[in-house]
């Protein structure tokens, strides 16, 4: 955890980066910034004492108290942190609970059961004080709703708590009774506001309300009182009785005596928003939005999400006691309720201020109250009303039920083809897939295609609810990401396969040069080389001659029997690449991938059999030399024991490790030549297909999105102190004004995908560990499934069957209709 | 008692301390709070000091037997040598060798057998492992004969005159009668020289020859030497002298009247000059022990 303090920023930034979520960065107040506060805070209440300078005051500011000064300082005793992540963070990095990594799977965890301790009592007296004495009146104020003239408004908002409020909305020229109306009008119908299909369970409707006023003369029991002098000044807030009710004779003195002591006596915090517009897809976040999806999200290896898992799980298990097991309020997780509070005002405030506004032109005569809310809510919801739009929603459900029959016959045969692709007959042999990357290509874009249907019918699913709901958001960015990249990847691919049908007689000379020169003559003289003491090294000339001719024979075997029948239809090869361009830029480089990979079947055979051979006698040396010094290896211990051995066998082995001693440079030079051959060729692959996961992964919408409007990839939320108030007027409450913003995605979080892919192939091909394994002749594995789990990380982990899409699609169309049918009606009832 | 309070640095306020008040003598007991530093040394502590508690005397003639029995080992070495040159110069017959070899190896086999203790392996299962490493030898012979032949002669000069050093080092020269066979290591150091050595060799014959004889004199002949001299040490004397008359002959020839002196010198101020300088040295020797040294368990017998 990252915890700087910056003095000349002043921010309270909270933003949980990437999907890891041990990585929260808090950007705290500088230390002057917090002290004032609290003395602003202390002063007009004058009687009630905070401890300033108490052990958990700010002042003494560390890395390991940071969670104590936030509970305990101006900004209430919120937690900032979601749950998990401050268990997990806090009690490994502050308190003395450590996990270790021990060996290669066990975790440690360790206690420091002073610090705990310390804690424990820190965190309860916290409690305590702070459930006694709420310390600030929080109110989040939209920027963006404030009325065009300072007539005097209704403010409507949620009221979570007698000392947290969030406004939503401000009506101008409305009075509060009939505000109050609406709102519980709007509850009393027959279908409520909050129970209608896109609002249900989104909010709590006992706590929106009517919760203050600006610019009212009059005295009202509401808890907010606002002042504003013009549409950009800061709202100021005023005790219960309106400025101008309140006595000028006695000024400071009388107001202590008469507020001091009462609770309701706390200073303001404004907190300033700009409400999300959801129409556009912007929302508020305090996570990262996701772009992979839930369960692909840890694309991470099997071993660390086994590893992550089993961490956590112990530090679960260790933590289950009585030490740490203080119950969580519902203070302290209040920041999603806000978050989601926010992300709902604009939406809800629209409705509220259609309803008003409907409620009052139509006339009051022949409707009571609640019908002309009914009927104004009905308008509202009904958004298309002319014949038009009926007969172009007619014309889309015929299009829609051809789609569907195409959709499902598309469906059974890509089911088919998939079916034969991953076919595997035994677990040890590989499927199709994992042999070829073009198939693999193939099973990608045919998977994607099968996955298309269902993300868009899940897709208007929600657009028809209701904007404001924002988990389907992330869905949207990956639906649209990967249409383009697909769209991208045809266009590049016409291109490319244009080039390579104009060049095609270029290609085909030199793939024939490569076959002749590199893969026949090339190998050949290598090997002639060898034969002949390379460089000076002394091998032994019979063996060299042997291994010799045997490759040889299998060079000449493979390329001069096999490649010259393949030869021919080169030409129509390389054209099938270039047409194969026309469905994407994938596939050529997939087929020269695999192309690649055929050509050089012959250096892979030499390769495997020289490994084996190096690998058998490295293995041979070993025990012989165990044996040349009179020990043994013992396998049931796992050690090296001495041993005695008979003469014979003695006289024996040691004649063999002689021999073996003086024939291993000519086994290993050999092994090596073809080691890094087979090398080149792997990282000639890897090369081409990392330019398939760039081309099938990278994430251009998102990066779009971000540069147009960043609001729509939140990466987290941020506090930014934008002025303390000074205490003038009489009855005006101290205020503290602070703006919450979203933070932005980061580009490197968009990344992440990519950099956890570079980690991993960092891990498995450039240790120790694979040189060790080059060097000994073992078999170095290609984990293909590894390396492409970023290609599928957008894809579900098993894809819908038939029958799941065919029910999706006939609930959908069932929903279609029944539109198609209410448009019907209501032309009709005209 | 309260004490007084000693400074360790300085001599000074300890002996005025020491005028005031007269105190006990010092004690050798940690567990005692005694009124002196830690750093406190008392006269009596040099009082236990023992000197060459441990020191033997030895007598020249014993000294001079036991090296006998190096001698006959690095005879052993020097015979191998010889036969090695004899057969890379191609002056002999190798065949002539191995068979000499065997039926040296033969008549001690039955000497052995004959006189010797009750034996733990059977006659058939050493006449298997005979034949066993006879026909490995027959097949590996013509492997072995082309192994070094890209590499010069003066590296594998150099790595068999290592492994010889080495095989001397480690072989075993005990005395007292023991019924396991000779430590692996310098066995399979000789071994190995010797196979090296064997890759020099131009025709098959030669080298399987060679190896033969090289097994007889590596494998078997320190078995039998050992357990002849725990036997009967006369014995012991009579064959190294015999071993001796035979490097003796086989240096002639192999290197002349030249390479016979310097041999016989040395192996003769092995014998004699050596032992009487080790004795002459012996004044030098000084060993201390004392109570400071760690406590030696005392072990009954049992």
């Amino acid at each position: 955890m990252d915890h700087d303090i910056d003095g000349s920023q002043n921010k309270l930034g909270i933003r949980g980066e990437n999907r890891r979520r041990s990585n929260f960065h808090i950007h705290l107040p500088s230390t002057p910034s917090i002290t004032t506060l609290t003395r602003g805070g202390t002063s007009i209440s004058g009687a009630r004492s905070v401890p300033v300078s108490s052990a958990n005051s700010p002042t003494e500011e560390n890395g390991k108290s940071f969670y104590l000064s936030l509970r305990n300082s101006q900004y209430g005793r919120q937690q900032y942190i979601p749950e998990h992540t401050r268990r997990d963070v806090f009690l490994e990095k502050n308190i003395g609970l450590h996990s270790y990594k021990v060996g290669k799977r066990r975790t440690k965890v360790i206690y420091k059961y002073d610090e705990i301790f310390k804690y424990r009592e820190r965190v309860r007296a916290t409690i305590k004080q702070s459930a006694a004495h709420p310390s600030v009146t929080r109110v989040f104020w939209p920027t963006d709703c404030v009325p065009q003239s300072l007539e005097p408004s209704v403010l409507v908002g949620f009221r979570n708590s007698r000392s947290d409020y969030v406004v939503i909305a401000i009506f101008p020229g409305i009075n509060i009774t009939r505000m109050a109306d609406t709102l519980r009008g709007l509850e009393t119908l027959e279908q409520p506001l909050s129970e209608t299909a896109g609002l249900k369970g989104a909010y709590d409707p006992s706590k929106l309300a009517v919760i203050g006023t600006v610019n009212f003369k009059s005295k009202h029991g509401l808890p907010l009182v606002v002042e504003m002098s013009s549409r950009v000044a800061r709202p100021r807030f005023y005790t219960q009785e309106a400025p101008t009710a309140v006595h000028k004779l006695n000024g400071h003195a009388k107001l202590n005596g008469e507020y001091g002591m009462e609770s309701r006596a706390m200073p303001f915090q404004v907190i300033f928003y700009e409400r999300p517009l959801p129409r556009r897809l912007q929302y508020f976040s305090f996570m990262p939005i996701t772009l992979e999806l839930a369960d692909r999200s840890s694309f991470n290896a099997d071993e660390d999400r086994k590893k992550l898992r089993s961490r956590r799980v112990l530090v679960d298990q260790m933590t289950k006691d009585t030490i740490f097991g203080f119950p969580q309020t519902d203070e302290e997780n209040c920041i999603n309720n806000w978050i989601n509070e926010i992300n709902l005002s604009h939406e809800l405030g629209t409705l509220l201020e259609n309803a008003v506004s409907l409620a009052a032109v139509l006339p009051s005569e022949s409707h009571s109250l609640k019908d002309r809310i009914v009927i104004g809510t009905k308008l509202l919801f009904s958004k298309t009303k002319n014949l038009l739009s009926f007969l172009w929603s007619l014309l889309a459900m015929a299009v829609m039920w051809i789609l569907i029959g195409g959709l499902m016959l598309y469906r059974v045969a890509s089911e088919a083809v998939l079916m034969i692709i991953e076919w595997q007959p035994k677990s040890s042999i590989p499927a199709l897939k994992d042999i070829s990357a073009t198939i693999q290509q193939l099973d990608l874009r045919l998977q994607q295609a099968c996955y298309w249907p269902i993300q868009y019918i899940t897709l208007r699913n929600q657009k028809s609810n209701l904007f404001s709901n924002t988990t389907f958001h992330p869905e949207y960015i990956r639906f649209y990401n990967s249409l383009w990249l697909v769209a991208n990847d045809i266009i590049i691919g016409a291109a490319v396969g244009a080039y390579i049908i104009d060049n095609r007689d270029y290609i085909v000379s030199f793939v024939d040069y490569c076959i002749n020169e590199i893969l026949t003559t090339g190998l050949r003289r290598t090997i002639e080389w060898l034969m002949d003491w390379p460089g000076g090294l002394k091998l032994n000339n019979e063996l060299a001659a042997f291994f010799g001719e045997l490759f040889l024979w299998v060079i000449e075997f493979w390329g001069g029997r096999y490649l010259r029948i393949f030869k021919p239809y080169l030409p129509d090869i390389v054209y099938l690449i270039g047409l194969s361009g026309f469905v994407g830029a994938t596939f050529p480089i997939a087929l020269i991938a695999d192309l690649i990979s055929f050509l050089t079947i012959q250096i892979y055979c030499c390769y495997l059999a020289s490994a084996r051979i190096c690998n058998w006698q490295l293995t041979v040396l070993l025990s012989l030399f165990h044996l040349f010094r009179g020990k043994r290896r013992n396998v049931l211990r796992n050690r090296i024991d001495s041993c005695d051995y008979d003469l014979d066998q003695l006289l024996i082995g040691t004649l063999l490790f002689t021999l073996l001693t003086f024939l291993l440079p000519t086994v290993l030079v050999f092994y090596l030549t073809f080691a890094c051959a087979r090398l080149g060729i792997i990282i000639i692959n890897a090369m081409l297909e990392s330019s398939l996961a760039l081309l099938n992964h990278f994430p251009l919408f998102a990066i779009m999105l971000r540069l147009k409007d960043s609001k729509r990839l939140p990466g987290g939320i941020e506090f930014d102190l934008v002025e303390e108030s000074a205490i003038g007027e009489e009855n005006c409450m101290d205020t503290v004004y602070i703006r919450l913003k979203p933070i932005a995605l980061p580009v490197t979080a968009m990344f992440q995908q990519y950099f956890l892919l570079s980690k991993r192939i960092q891990r498995h091909y450039l240790s120790l560990r694979v040189i060790a394994l080059l060097l000994t002749g073992q078999f170095v594995p290609i984990q293909r499934s590894r390396l492409y789990s970023l290609q599928y990380s957008m894809l579900p982990e098993n894809r819908y069957g038939i029958w799941e899409l065919w029910f999706r699609l006939h609930v959908f169309s069932v929903t279609v209709r029944a539109e198609v049918k209410e448009k019907f009606a209501l032309i009709t009832s005209r | 008692m309260d004490y007084t309070r000693f400074t360790t640095r300085s001599g000074e306020s300890y002996k005025m301390d020491s005028a005031v008040m007269p105190r006990r003598p010092w004690r050798k007991l940690l567990w005692v709070h005694q009124p002196y530093p830690d750093n406190y040394v008392d006269a009596s502590f040099l009082s236990q000091l023992k000197r060459n508690l441990h020191v033997q005397q030895y007598s020249f003639w014993a000294l001079s037997s036991d090296s006998t029995v190096i001698i006959s080992h690095v005879y052993s070495v020097a015979i191998f040598v010889c036969v090695f040159v004899a057969i890379y110069k191609d002056k002999y017959n190798p065949a002539w060798f191995a068979s000499i070899g065997s039926i040296c190896t033969l008549v001690g086999y039955f000497a052995w057998d004959g006189l010797g203790e009750e034996n733990t392996t059977s006659r058939t299962a050493t006449a298997k492992s005979a034949i066993l490493i006879v026909s490995t030898l027959l097949g590996l012979s013509p492997v072995l004969k082309s192994l070094t032949q890209s590499t010069s002669s003066d590296s594998i000069w150099a790595i068999s005159f290592w492994l010889f050093v080495l095989n001397i080092f480690f072989h075993d020269y005990s005395i007292g009668s023991k019924k396991t066979f000779p430590p692996t290591l310098s066995t399979n150091l000789a071994i190995a020289a010797a196979t090296v050595l064997a890759s020099r060799l131009s025709t098959t014959l030669s080298v399987f020859s060679f190896l033969l004889f090289s097994i007889e004199l590596f494998g078997l002949f320190p078995i039998f030497s050992r357990w002849l001299r725990s036997y009967s040490f006369v014995a012991h004397l009579i064959l190294t002298s015999i071993l001796a008359v035979v490097t003796e002959v086989g240096m002639f020839y192999i290197g002349g009247w030249w390479a016979l002196g310097v041999w016989s010198v040395a192996i003769l101020s092995a014998v004699f000059v050596a032992p009487g300088w080790l004795i002459a040295l012996q004044k030098y020797k000084n060993e201390i022990q004392g109570p400071w040294d760690p406590a030696k368990p005392v072990l009954r017998s049992r």
